[in-house]
């Protein structure tokens, strides 16, 4: 990499990164974000200004080496530069998820002992407030948006704009002091502390060093050619190790812009101005984004169907093979190249995904339509695998070799092992350093040689050395009858349909499978609306027969396709109910990443699945909710149980 | 009644001079009598809530502050200066914004040009400037615009800025309505009914913006 040249054996730090950024890079922009309606750039130099203020500001507060500085709110470029700010003054950032109700973050913030938090506006700063009894090591407050903040007790409150002007007016003390302790990082000194979602108890934080994140960001940044000139969008949450890879790693490494959206609701629009060329997001996004062209199309006038119908079938034939390369005949390329001005352009342009030239999308198992729905549009999106505990990657899958149903081979300087029950096993130059103040734990996931317990079970395709991924080896687990329960595996089907947002198949241990069924509001209210079907509330739809109808023929779509597989077939679902409530992460029934607690919906809704297996036809059930602002409510229904028709294997032998 | 001195609320706001006030208001149509010796005064600061029944003459009340109609007998004093019947149009240049119970924007216009309109009373560029786009009116729209995106901000509509009024639900226009109001400037500001017809989170949104342009002096 020639822009790394420049003594790249000193890049042991991110503010080192930083440094060389703002030499090598100058003037081009390392942050956009956009405020009042207009892009405002950081350059590198702005970048490296800003991030000594602030450094020098904290320690005018009394900034230690060592302590913990949690990070509250949306992606924003001060956040970011605040990392790089917290780590040059010798401290740890400790990024949250901003939805995080007070109490999770209670937990967190006194685990990991912050003394400062950097909140992004009143809401955040509101919600450390409330805790604050409760952390006993917590010291000053630093906010971005001082909207509504006026009348607080300013005595531990201190604005963004103050902090780094403090700082630029420091003196000689303070920033020789800032000189020894940058001058003091290592490779080895800890570049980012970052609490795992917890898909089973308590959140543990994952302690990683700068090599973890340099040596990361380097081999993958070469690995898809990564550059200056990528542009990426930064909407994920910051507390999530990817958007920690991506955002601040890579594109440090690489110095690539980072480019973060007005609000939440503007993502869609932010996307198309910008136009990424390197571009992440989960499956549930790219679901969510095919549902909604999805409901377009169907609203759309009959000719416009039409076009958009016979263009996306030529696509599904040949545009993957045109975007690996493969040959395709010439009268296919010509109709695909027609396709591509009148239906896949605008509709790459719609999506703001024109330029991606590497897109990923893991955390979960995609839908192999919806995988192949963008590759046929021509985006090159990719499968990675990889969790927190690796710096994210440890598999992804090379161009050219892209396929729905693996993630890839190994990334480069990654080793991964399957042991003999079928859990996959890895050692990397990104594996952590450790659980903070866990060591049992630590030891449980990693072994003294440095091999480390992913918790899923896979296996390498022999012919092709690509990992695919079974399920959760815990998840994973025998029916009464000894036969295989996968319910991830059932489960990714369902969710596969656009009107099914969320599903989760219980069995182990019992003679048959049932499932929790969650609609998906923006398809299925949709759809209620053209066939003028009126609702007034979540719960009605939910419960409406019609919709129970079409959930109950998806079922049983799925448990035909279940059945053809022999090992598997034990999975199908035999009654079903749909959900009065979209299960949530407030809840607790998902993680802050929306991942299924098998184990918390099973005890919390425990009086359904007993209803599901007594053969009852309805059950009466409360259940309590957690609003937003935290304060919690009841709400009360009577719930359909459902019936589903399952195939019987040998009868599928005998066609 | 003390025009000068303000006041100190029981949680530490500071309630300022009388900005607005209006002495013994009579206000008939015809024969018929909507509002009958009313006084009353609106202090910096403060939210004075008219309320009562249906047909009890508040939105009348408000007609009179925002010279709509001009009242048979009574005095309305305006910052300590009794005002002569004026256009509404001179009203909202003495900065007295206002919004509608029943919506009043320009459906076919997107948010930020219907936001814009709050700002025509502050521009003086000619109709040949503004129509060649040269010099001032350039300027203008400019300075204007980036005052606009302040309240688009504060308001937290910047997701709809340039989607056309007429594509917004009821509680949206209602806010867009409130942007435009907050446009100008105002150095007193009218709500009609800022939350009929709305559910209770587009309520609890609609309090929190008032409480919160309260407690910073309409400062975005």
């Amino acid at each position: 990499m020639a822009q790394s040249d420049m003594d790249a054996t000193n890049m042991v730090s991110l503010p080192a990164l930083l440094r060389r950024n703002a030499v090598n890079f100058g003037s081009s922009a390392a942050f956009r974000e956009k405020e009042f309606g207009i892009w405002q750039t950081w350059s590198w130099s702005k970048a490296l200004n800003e991030a000594e203020s602030l450094a020098l500001g904290l320690i005018e507060l009394g900034i230690q080496p060592g302590d913990f500085v949690a990070i509250l709110g949306r992606n924003r470029p001060d956040l970011y530069i605040s990392m790089v700010a917290i780590q040059m003054a010798g401290a740890t950032p400790v990024p949250q998820y901003q939805d995080s109700v007070a109490e999770e973050m209670e937990y967190v913030l006194a685990h990991c002992g912050a003394k400062f938090v950097v909140a992004g506006d009143q809401e955040q700063v509101d919600k450390v407030l409330e805790i604050q009894s409760n952390l006993p090591d917590f010291e000053q407050m630093i906010y971005l948006d001082g909207r509504g903040l006026r009348k607080y007790d300013h005595s531990k409150l201190h604005s963004f704009a103050s902090v780094m002007e403090n700082g630029k007016n420091s003196g000689q003390n303070s920033k020789s002091t800032l000189k020894d302790r940058e001058n003091a990082l290592t490779y080895d000194s800890t570049c980012v502390m970052l609490y795992t979602s917890g898909t089973t108890g308590r959140p543990k934080g994952v302690v990683l060093s700068n090599a973890n994140i340099i040596e990361t960001a380097k081999t993958t940044c070469e690995f898809d050619d990564l550059k200056k000139t990528d542009e990426i969008v930064a909407y994920l949450p910051m507390a999530w190790i990817g958007d920690f890879i991506f955002s601040v790693g890579q594109a440090m490494w690489s110095g690539f812009c980072v480019n973060c959206p007005e609000s939440a609701d503007t993502l869609s629009t932010d996307l198309r101005e910008i136009g990424p060329t390197y571009y992440f997001a989960p499956p549930r996004v790219f679901e969510m984004q095919l549902t909604d062209v999805m409901i377009r199309m169907e609203d759309s006038g009959r000719f416009k169907k039409w076009l958009f119908d016979y263009f996306m079938e030529h696509a599904r034939h040949v545009g993957g093979n045109i975007l690996d390369g493969k040959s395709v005949g010439f009268g296919s390329r010509i109709k695909y190249f027609l396709g591509d001005l009148a239906v896949y352009g605008p509709l790459k342009n719609t999506l703001g995904l024109s330029k991606v030239r590497v897109g990923y999308t893991a955390g979960e198992a995609i839908g192999p339509e919806i995988f192949e729905f963008y590759r046929s549009l021509g985006i090159n999106l990719k499968q990675l695998y990889g969790q927190t505990e690796a710096s994210v990657y440890i598999t992804q899958q090379p161009d050219g070799e892209v396929r729905g149903d693996t993630v890839g081979v190994p990334t480069p300087g990654v080793e991964v092992r399957i042991s003999d029950n079928g859990e996959v096993y890895y050692k990397s130059p990104g594996t952590f350093v450790e659980y903070y103040k866990n060591p049992e734990s630590t030891a449980e996931t990693k072994d003294p040689e440095g091999w480390v317990a992913t918790g899923d079970a896979g296996f390498f395709e022999e012919d092709t050395g690509h990992l695919r991924i079974i399920d959760r080896a815990k998840d994973v687990s025998k029916m009464s009858d000894g036969s295989m329960f996968a319910p991830k595996y059932v489960e990714n089907k369902l969710k596969f349909y656009p009107n099914i947002l969320e599903s989760v198949v219980f069995g182990a241990g019992k003679d048959r499978c049932v499932a929790f069924i969650n609609i998906d509001l923006s398809a299925v209210g949709n759809w209620a609306e053209r066939n003028n079907i009126a609702y007034s509330s979540y719960q009605e739809l939910a419960g409406h027969p019609k919709v129970l109808e079409t959930i109950q023929s998806h079922v049983e779509e799925v448990n035909a396709s279940v059945a053809k597989d022999k090992m598997l077939a034990g999975c199908q679902v035999h009654r079903f109910l749909v959900l009065h409530k979209e299960l949530d992460a407030d809840d607790g029934e998902l993680t802050r990443t929306r991942k299924v607690r098998r184990k918390i919906i099973a005890e919390k809704f425990e009086d359904l699945i007993n209803a599901l297996y007594d053969g009852s036809s309805s059950i009466y059930t409360e259940t309590e909710v957690t609003y937003e602002d935290g304060r919690k409510g009841k709400i009360s229904a009577t719930l359909q149980i459902k019936d589903a028709t399952t195939n019987n294997l040998a009868d599928i032998a005998a066609q | 009644m003390n025009n000068s001195d303000g006041y100190v609320t029981d949680d530490g706001r500071t309630i300022g001079g009388v900005v607005m006030e209006m002495k013994n208001i009579t206000l008939r149509f015809g024969g018929v009598t909507a509002i009958k010796d009313i006084t009353f005064d609106i202090r910096e600061g403060e939210i004075r809530a008219i309320i009562g029944p249906n047909g009890a003459g508040k939105s009348s009340m408000l007609n009179v502050v925002s010279g709509f109609y001009v009242p048979q007998e009574g005095e309305v004093f305006f910052r300590g200066v009794k005002r002569p019947p004026v256009k509404p149009f001179e009203v909202a240049r003495q900065g007295i914004a206002r919004t509608f119970q029943n919506i009043a924007l320009f459906e076919g216009m997107s948010v930020l040009d219907n936001v814009m309109t709050g700002r025509l009373t502050q521009m003086t560029a000619g109709i040949l400037s503004q129509a060649i786009w040269r010099g001032k009116a350039e300027q203008e729209e400019v300075e204007n615009r980036e005052i606009c995106e302040r309240v688009i901000d504060f308001l937290e509509i910047q997701s709809i800025r340039k989607t056309p009024v007429s594509r917004l639900p009821y509680g949206l226009k209602k806010r867009v309505e409130l942007a435009r109001a907050l446009a100008s400037e105002p150095k007193l500001l009218l709500l009609d009914e800022p939350m009929a017809g709305m559910n209770v989170e587009e309520k609890e949104d609609m309090s929190r913006f008032i409480w919160m342009l309260m407690m910073s002096l309409g400062q975005l």
